[in-house]
């Protein structure tokens, strides 16, 4: 056989690689994380956070101490939550549908909460008992009806990823409209409290909405742990995957809706947040390959570290105030995408 | 030994294969041939459980359902250019699917190395299977197949992407793999001198059904080879001993592909 080795890293160097990869990631995203905390329109003293972070009984201001446990750590840790369920959203999205470009967005679920949330905005609904739920449990109700229309109809026409593609698409489409029409339809005032929702904002975090989200994204985790070989198996196409004794259309359908679950908890407490579910996991893939036990964390790790960015970029942006994080994803993402895209040698898709 | 036994498949109402009867022996590599559309994929994947059909496919005396068919048989597709960006080794490890947990032991990646290494594609384990050459990539899967430990390997079209080597590589490894663990090989070919060289048997299928059934000096004849493709074709041993066939012309202008 004439094959020559082109110099191949040995499997110790690769696996050594990746995983160096996902703790410098990691490590990254610890350092976000503090620096999204001590960054804030208050202009708080940095040793002061730290203080009240760390010895809360100890510091010398309360207000500093309300300031970061009731307002900051709650918006750092749901830009973090929310972004690794995006993350993990997203390459799951990618991986059942076996499409680059698939995203949380590609089936509709984000617009649907969009929508649900808009029209309760609109008509002032409120919920008895838990009036500050209503529009979080309106949005998370719309995104799992457009979950069911898309099954509905994949289950009709077979689990496929075309079928679930096209079905996602207008679903989208179906969603975007009903939100442009009450949007439309909502006078001025009501129309920028809509807005705002529809920008996607950690300042609607809560530690409430933190323990609900976060407890969905590792519900979902968990959920995930024992198809990874399979999903990982998928990427050489539904025939192969078969052949190696994968149940597809189920494996397909109960990623499904996984991922409906964990769009869902994402969205529905913050809005609508776009770029991460798209970019973290190629950013993931491109530096640690495909093997799901390793795509799944650092696709959470990426994206974590996307929104905790677009957070602390948010702060930045406008010293004094916080620009809704749903308009900076992008601007902190793209950078990194490119910058991936032109230093990487490995083919990632 | 495996037979199959009045199997009846088609897509969206359209039958392809009508009552298909055969057997394999444990040890043999059994080449499927025939026209273009004439159900040798469809077979296989029947086989495999891979698609809905009708009759029963035993392993010895027993019947298997279509999710057993899963377990007991291995299937390998044609090379449709896999693009993913999962490394050779990995590919290879997914041949055990079942026995993969969130840790990979060292006597497991041990075994797929080894795998590799009978193609010696070893030094390509942290390539990835979409960098890959044709070729390379349809020894990866058959080290893949075999990593698998199968007691059933079908193949379909194995060689079609292959150089000369390679293909005579692929062939080769199959039959040493059937003669050491008595594996039952069968492949869907189109290469008619090939499969008489490597096949110990040869399932002519025509219009979905078998039409001719037997060793390639039974039934590698220019009277079959007329019958099923509409060619003339001549079929003389060759200098190796094995029957060469050379196509002469079709015999009409709508038959050939």
């Amino acid at each position: 056989m004439t094959m020559t080795t082109h110099g191949a890293p040995t499997r110790l160097s690769f696996a050594t690689r990746r995983f160096m990869w996902l703790g410098a990631s990691t490590g990254l995203l610890g350092l976000a994380i503090l620096a999204d905390i001590l960054i804030g329109p208050a202009f708080l003293n940095v040793f002061d956070v730290l203080g009240a972070l760390v010895n809360p009984s100890g510091a010398s201001d309360p207000m500093v101490v309300t300031i970061v446990h009731a307002i900051r750590l709650p918006m750092t840790l749901m830009a973090l939550i929310v972004g690794a369920s995006l993350g993990v959203a997203g390459v799951q999205m990618q991986t059942i549908l076996g499409n680059p470009l698939a995203s949380p967005y590609t089936l509709g679920f984000s617009a649907a909460a969009g929508f649900g949330a808009a029209l309760t905005i609109l008509f002032g609904l409120q919920l008895p008992l838990i009036p500050q739920m209503t529009v979080p449990v309106a949005a998370f109700a719309a995104a799992s009806m457009a979950c069911l229309m898309v099954y509905g109809l994949a289950h009709i026409r077979g689990v496929t990823a075309e079928v679930m593609v096209l079905a996602g698409i207008a679903t989208l489409f179906l969603f975007q409209s009903l939100q442009s029409l009450v949007q439309y339809l909502a006078a001025p005032e009501v129309l920028q409290e809509i807005v705002f929702w529809l920008f996607g904002s950690m300042l609607k975090a809560t530690w409430f909405s933190v323990w609900i989200s976060g407890t969905v994204l590792l519900v979902c985790l968990a959920l995930l742990i024992p198809d990874m070989w399979k999903l990982t198996a998928l990427r050489l196409g539904d025939e192969r995957a078969a052949s190696l004794g994968v149940n597809v259309p189920r494996l397909r359908r109960r990623v499904f809706f996984i991922v409906s679950l964990l769009t869902a908890g994402a969205v529905a407490f913050v809005g609508t947040i776009g770029f991460v579910g798209l970019v973290a996991p190629h950013l993931a893939r491109m530096l640690v390959g495909e093997d799901q036990r390793i795509l799944i964390p650092a696709s959470a790790v990426f994206g974590g570290l996307l929104m905790v960015g677009a957070s602390i970029a948010s702060k930045l942006l406008s010293p004094g105030a916080v620009v809704p994080v749903g308009i900076v994803t992008a601007l902190v993402g793209v950078p990194f995408l490119f910058a991936l895209i032109l230093t990487g040698k490995r083919r990632h898709w | 030994m495996l037979s199959i036994e009045n199997i009846n498949a088609g897509y969206d109402g359209t039958a392809v294969l009508l009552a298909v009867n055969a057997q394999f022996e444990p040890g043999t590599l059994t080449a499927v041939v025939g026209p273009n559309g004439t159900g040798k994929s469809s077979l296989l994947k029947a086989m495999a459980g891979l698609i809905a059909s009708k009759g029963a496919v035993r392993l010895g005396d027993t019947p298997l359902t279509n999710s057993e068919r899963l377990k007991a048989i291995a299937y390998m597709p044609q090379d449709t250019g896999a693009q993913s960006s999962l490394t050779v080794l990995e590919v290879v490890l997914l041949g055990r699917l079942r026995s993969l947990g969130l840790r990979i032991g060292d006597d497991i990646r041990e075994q797929a190395v080894a795998a590799l290494k009978r193609f010696r594609l070893e030094t390509f384990q942290d390539r990835a299977i979409g960098a890959l050459s044709g070729g390379q990539r349809q020894l990866v899967f058959l080290a893949q197949s075999l990593f698998r430990g199968p007691e059933v390997l079908l193949l379909d079209e194995p060689t079609a992407a292959l150089d000369l080597r390679h293909q005579l590589v692929v062939l080769e490894r199959i039959v040493e793999t059937c003669h050491a663990s008595g594996m039952i090989a069968v492949a869907a070919m189109h290469d008619l001198t090939l499969a008489a060289r490597f096949a110990d048997r040869i399932v002519f299928l025509h219009d979905g059904k078998v039409a001719a059934d037997g060793s390639p000096a039974l039934v590698l004849t220019s009277a079959i080879l007329e019958q099923v493709y509409r060619v003339h074709a001549e079929v003389q041993p060759g200098p190796s001993g094995a029957l060469h066939v050379s196509p002469v012309r079709a015999l009409n202008d709508t038959a050939t592909s």
